[in-house]
């Protein structure tokens, strides 16, 4: 009986956070997303009715995970019986909540439940009673996936997770295909309205499923005969592999739309930071918490050098209205060294600091700047909390022949032409803008990383003290990171400003250096492709699922302490950060700012390695 | 003694000339404006004691700051929020007792005052407790970048499950008719409620600190403080310690919130994010893990905050200087970390061991 009551107490947990996310309103905010919809006949009509909301998914997710941790390698029918029992703890309560909640706020002089919880309304109580009994059967999922084979139960994870993702996503995919000429009724069997059919949803969920176990079990195979081949057509093939990609790249706007190209730029800016981040936290270890403001010099520097507006504009005509001073590409470089300046300056006073006092005072710089900007006192300059309006747009010189040049009422067959970054198909052209520049970026920062500079930051980042004995000047090694990587968050700036075309104080404010931050640990510090996972995951996800925007902080916050209590490496690990990571190395006790644990997380990993093994 | 590179030379003519600007603007700021004369000696009077106000309220949210940073070696970012969460919990309390009628009458008030005081400090002791368990405690042997990031996590989690919980907008507290008015001291008027939060304040930081010197807790949580491995061995309950740290951290940083909101009014859910990072600087301007220091430290930058703008910025013609006031309390702390990193009375940290 004694073995029951960790079941039974789990599932006590289990309910008041499924309680807890209801009050928070998450479930109730959630409850218009629906994954999988039937066609039921009412009154004569198909109607498509939910059969699988998002709500109940998040409240099945919790349920499962929570029972999984529960569960020995090798359940037993007692432990089964304890796992169904946990799921209806987690049901009972849930549904004493649904049952006493409303009748609380009935209660006398006209106190209501509301009155405190806010989100404690009818419609949530109506959420939580959709699928209160379904809980059990979610733990009933977490026994029978224990005696599943562990590539079985990856495939199963990654369909279950494609099922999701697409479910939520549905209405994104229906805008895709419509835009790219797809006729509904072929989709039909597929997508309703705005989740999943049950057909769709089991196609989906089979093909991923079937796709990662024959990729995990023709993987060594694979990677059997590529080792056979010499080198010279490894490398070929790697070749061939980014040109692929970068053709699928070029494609991608005409592909994805205005709104969706929108959304790619915004990822793309965060890509571009986060790369400059990555350079001073991943490579050299130091966290900057106030990176936002050299994206914010950056920006001014280019509304200050463009804008009509600005105090530095002059009429060219006599008599005529006033003109920025320069254009964009001799405004980009000025940005650029503003903000290297700027690294530069900031990065003197913080030399000596070690890793918390280093966050807090770059906090400080970036609040000060921020205020600054903000302030009475250099509103003749930046604008104050008016900030700089009419930015110019980005103009491309562009190589057209023949029929483009008559158009434009030139005779000759090949010409030169400007096209203006602007008008209504902006985000798929400024793509292209903000393509090359993380292509650059990433370019730079992977030829740095092998560096002698590269290996200069992450002997910075292992150990001060050593690498000084080593003969690396600290000096010029801390503020050459900061440098590059304010020149980094200074180029998004400077094409940030004439995105936006107005910019306020207000966009640069320190959830913005979170944002970054949160996107280089998920996607894992130090390395390349780990910040473009996170900006995709981190901002390109919040993008797309703008009406829970309230709870996007909400969800950094929780990601950031479950990633760093059990996964600090991030998504995608740089290989130095996974060697750290083996069990068979000693890491040294926490010393300096590097990004791996060598306790608890160092365990989990090890047992997470060998899980997988 | 090897000669110093050029990055290092670099770094020191860069220390100078700050020295020598801020130097600068310390005497021909004052100078300017004490001889125009705009504010009378009653206005400078009222600046400090605004200021000490403010600066109680640093120094209490400071302590906690100071507490775990002296046994953990890290800074707890979501500090911030446990003094939100204290207020915000204690507005519920005050709230109740407002709508019940029982704060009508003086004995009333000082009645629900303590009520809601204790209730607050509950609820953040909770909170403070709860951080150390599940965000802090499994991180404890990580390299400190780790811990620190979780921090700022639970510091969003926090502000946003307060903002989810109970709405995003303001909560007003209840008027207390036993705190409206003023004291005259002379031709000055100084608020009740400053009197309150001030000698309040005071009364708690010197109840900590005898505490901490004279008590066999206190002993024990500097003896963790000094060194975790031999306290263990010594048989002190190491874990037992840090959560008593947290919790008397959580409850003057409690307090605090409570005060705080008498003063002002009001909660929001993103109220803690300035005044711990003031406090933070407030703890590292007094020397961390220095609990005098941290008083000191608070008191300090609260009057430098609330004297700055009109002594220091007005004199130089800069328009609207109050707006300027969290860019002083930063390049306080930027100051004070290159000119003296182990702050006014000194860091009262053991040496990290090898």
């Amino acid at each position: 009986m004694a073995v029951l009551t960790p079941y039974g107490r789990r599932g006590l947990i289990v309910g008041g956070v499924i309680v807890f996310l209801g009050l928070v309103g998450l479930l109730e905010a959630f409850s218009t997303r629906s994954i999988i919809n039937v066609l039921r006949t009412a009154g004569g009509k198909p109607v498509a009715v939910t059969l699988l909301s998002l709500p109940e998914l998040l409240a099945l997710i919790v349920a499962f995970v929570a029972v999984r941790g529960l569960l020995p390698a090798r359940p037993r029918a007692l432990d089964a019986f304890g796992a169904v029992g946990c799921g209806a703890a987690a049901s009972a309560v849930t549904a004493a909540f649904v049952r006493l909640g409303p009748a609380l706020g009935a209660g006398g002089d006209g106190f209501q439940l509301r009155d405190v919880f806010i989100h404690a309304t009818p419609e949530l109580f109506e959420v939580l009673g959709s699928f209160a009994w379904h809980l059990p059967l979610a733990a009933l999922a977490a026994v029978a996936v224990a005696f599943v084979r562990p590539d079985v139960r990856r495939a199963v994870a990654a369909g279950a997770v494609a099922v999701a993702l697409v479910g939520v996503l549905s209405d994104h995919v229906t805008i895709l295909l419509d835009h790219n000429g797809v006729p509904r009724a072929s989709t039909a069997w597929f997508l309703r309205g705005k989740s999943l059919t049950v057909a769709g949803a089991a196609t989906l969920f089979g093909g991923v499923a079937a796709l990662r176990w024959l990729g995990e079990r023709f993987r060594p195979v694979a990677d059997r005969r590529l080792a056979a081949r010499p080198a010279r057509d490894r490398r070929w093939l790697r070749r061939g592999g980014i040109a692929l990609a970068g053709v699928a790249l070029i494609a991608l706007p005409r592909f994805a739309g205005s709104y969706h190209s929108e959304v790619l730029n915004q990822v793309g800016l965060f890509v571009l930071m986060g790369l400059g981040l990555n350079i001073v936290v991943g490579f050299a270890g130091m966290l900057d918490l106030g990176y936002v403001a050299f994206f914010a010099l950056g920006a001014y520097t280019m509304g200050v050098l463009t804008s009509p507006e600005s105090f530095l504009a002059a009429a060219t005509v006599p008599g005529g209205p006033p003109v920025g001073p320069v254009g964009f590409w001799l405004a980009l470089p000025v940005c650029i060294v503003v903000a290297v300046i700027a690294g530069t300056l900031l990065g003197v006073p913080v030399l000596s600091l070690r890793g918390d006092y280093l966050a807090i005072v770059t906090l400080g710089f970036g609040e000060i700047i921020r205020v600054l900007a903000l302030s009475e006192w250099l509103r003749p300059f930046l604008g104050g909390s008016l900030g700089l309006k009419r930015i110019p747009p980005i103009k491309v010189p562009w190589l057209a022949i023949g029929d483009g040049c008559a158009a434009r009422g030139i005779d000759v067959p090949l010409c030169i032409y400007r096209v203006a970054i602007d008008g209504p198909d902006k985000p798929q052209k400024l793509f292209y803008i903000l393509l090359a520049g993380c292509v650059v970026a990433a370019f730079v920062a992977l030829r740095l990383k092998d560096s002698r500079h590269g290996r200069a930051w992450m002997a910075l980042r292992e150990d001060e003290d050593v690498a000084q004995a080593m003969g690396i000047d600290l000096v010029r090694t801390k503020l050459m990171a900061f440098a590059i990587g304010a020149a980094f968050s200074g180029l998004s700036g400077a094409i940030f400003a004439p995105k936006l075309v107005s910019i306020f104080p207000h966009s640069f404010n320190l959830l913005i250096s979170i944002n970054i931050l949160a996107l280089i640990i998920v996607g894992g510090m130090g390395s390349i492709p780990g910040v473009i996972v996170g900006a995709l995951a981190l901002v390109g996800l919040p993008e797309l699922l703008r009406e829970f925007a309230e709870y996007r902080l909400w969800a950094y916050g929780i990601v950031l302490v479950v990633m760093m209590l059990y996964r600090p490496e991030g998504m995608i690990p740089s290989t130095a950060t996974l060697r750290e990571l083996r069990p068979d190395d000693d890491a040294p006790p926490g010393d300096v700012a590097s990004p791996s644990p060598a306790g608890p997380g160092t365990a989990v990993a090890a047992a997470g390695a060998e899980a997988r093994a | 003694m090897r000669r110093s590179t050029t990055g290092e030379q670099l770094a020191t003519a860069m220390r100078w000339l700050t020295a020598i600007a801020v130097v600068g603007v310390l005497i021909y700021g004052p100078f300017q404006i004490l001889r125009s004369g705009k504010y009378g000696p009653e206005n400078w009077i009222a600046f400090v004691i605004f200021g000490l106000s403010q600066g109680s309220l640093y120094a209490l949210i400071a302590l906690g700051y100071t507490l775990v940073y002296g046994i953990l070696r890290m800074i707890n970012f979501a500090h911030g929020e446990v003094f939100m969460s204290g207020a915000y919990i204690g507005f519920f309390a005050a709230d109740a007792l407002n709508r019940a009628g029982r704060l009508d009458s003086t004995g009333g008030a000082l009645l629900g005052l303590a009520v809601i005081t204790l209730v607050a400090v509950a609820g953040s002791t909770t909170i403070a407790v709860l951080l150390e368990r599940i965000a802090y405690r499994p991180l404890r042997r990580a390299p400190r970048l780790v811990p620190l990031i979780t921090a700022i996590g639970a510091s969003l989690f926090l502000q946003y499950t307060f903002s989810g919980l109970f709405g995003s907008g303001l909560r007003t507290y209840p008027t207390i008719d036993l705190l409206k008015g003023s004291f005259r001291v002379g031709s000055v008027p100084i608020l009740k409620v400053h009197v309150l939060v001030f000698v309040a304040a005071v009364g708690l930081m010197t109840a900590l600190y005898l505490f901490v010197q004279r008590t066999r807790a206190g002993r024990a949580m500097r003896a963790v403080s000094e060194d975790k491995d031999t306290a263990a061995l010594m048989g002190i309950n190491v874990d037992g310690v840090i959560v008593q740290t947290f919790m008397l951290g959580g409850a003057l940083a409690g307090v605090a919130g409570v005060l705080h909101a008498l003063i002002y009014g009001q909660v929001v859910f993103n109220m803690g994010f300035q005044p711990g990072l003031k406090a933070f600087t407030a703890a590292v301007l007094g020397g961390i893990g220095n609990v005098p220091g941290a008083m000191l430290g608070g008191l300090f930058l609260g009057v430098v905050e609330s004297l700055g703008p009109a002594l220091f910025l007005e004199g130089l013609g800069i328009p609207a200087p109050h707006q300027l006031k969290d860019a002083i309390a930063f390049s306080l702390l930027v100051l004070v970390l290159v000119f003296r990193p182990t702050g006014i009375l000194g860091e009262r940290v053991a040496e990290k061991r090898a």
